[in-house]
């Protein structure tokens, strides 16, 4: 078989591949404990989101630890099941391109209880953060997906 | 051999008129039998040339008979898909090559109409915003058992959409 026929392939499958990506989104996601002490203290990986938890709501407290952490793929029309220290969250991709993503992210407490359902379209790459009180102190999902 | 002869000849293939010389009857026999001479051999020679083909066909044949009978008859999925891609190859090669303009006018159009920038306004802190930015479109959004409210903050590492709830019990107990 002559090699230009290996080279057309060779392009089809190429340019075949973004199309199958758009079926993708990676995501990071962070589980934080929020509360308030003598000294204010923050976990290195909470870096990218330093400032930001700095605002309200979130100035309310000064102490922020990581409880949970990780990565995952989210493929269209397949929830993805994140299992938090406290509760757990459902992430869902609806639809995407190149710069939104069409989410659905429920979060339950970790009694079970819903807390969220929500349906939205983000940009790409932002960060998404879902607090709640959890007595004196919060409780955050942070996630960003691309 | 004589000049008269070769006049003689010269009528018989009909080159030249020499009937006069006709009135002489050996001359007679003689240009009779020059032309049954030349119809032998142009029927010798078109049987010679009708031989040859017949004899290459016959050839050919064996040759084919030959490769059919050695070579076993190739099937299966791989054989079947290639054997597409070698019919339809000026298909296939028109496809690609029309992926590849509409691709080049995409990538193209996507580098001219690329992304504004302007700087956020009022503090100066130099935070770029896209100008088409846009944010986190809120479709649908259910609390049960607590009030929700949604923020946008924005500084230097981007923007970030934050969906806080307070429980009910909390909002009672404030």
């Amino acid at each position: 078989m002559s090699g230009r026929f290996w080279l057309a392939l060779a392009f089809v499958l190429g340019t075949a591949a973004p199309a199958l990506a758009d079926d993708k989104a990676e995501c990071d996601y962070l589980e934080i404990s929020a509360s308030s002490g003598k000294d204010a203290a923050m976990d290195g990986a909470l870096k990218p989101l330093e400032k930001k938890l700095k605002k309200p709501p979130f100035s309310s407290w000064n102490v922020f630890h990581t409880l949970a952490s990780g990565h995952l793929t989210l493929v269209k029309d397949k929830p993805a099941t994140v299992k938090l220290k406290q509760g757990g969250a459902t992430l869902l991709l609806r639809d995407r391109s190149d710069k939104r993503l069409e989410l659905t992210i429920t979060i339950d407490d970790a009694g079970g209880k819903r807390v969220l359902d929500n349906k939205q379209s983000a940009n790409a790459g932002e960060w998404l953060l879902f607090g709640q009180n959890v007595g004196d102190n919060g409780h955050i999902l942070a996630l960003t997906c691309k | 051999m004589k000049n008269h002869d070769i006049e003689l000849m010269e009528h018989a293939d009909g080159e030249r008129d020499h009937a006069d010389r006709l009135r002489d009857p050996v001359a007679r026999q003689k240009v009779d039998a020059i032309g049954e001479l030349g119809e032998l051999v142009r029927g010798h020679l078109e049987l010679s040339a009708d031989a040859v083909p017949a004899a290459r066909f016959e050839q050919i044949w064996d040759k084919v008979d030959k490769e059919i009978a050695t070579k076993p008859a190739r099937s299966g999925l791989w054989f079947g898909i290639t054997t597409w891609f070698e019919r339809y190859r000026g298909h296939v090669v028109t496809g690609v090559v029309s992926a590849g303009a509409v691709a080049a006018l995409a990538l193209v159009l996507r580098t001219t109409h690329g992304e504004t920038t302007a700087k956020g306004g009022g503090g100066g802190n130099g935070n770029v915003i896209p100008v088409s930015y846009r944010p986190t479109e809120i479709e649908s959004l259910d609390t049960p058992g607590g009030d929700s409210t949604v923020f946008n903050l924005q500084d230097e590492d981007g923007p970030a959409t934050v969906i806080w709830v307070t429980p009910e019990d909390t909002v009672e107990g404030i």
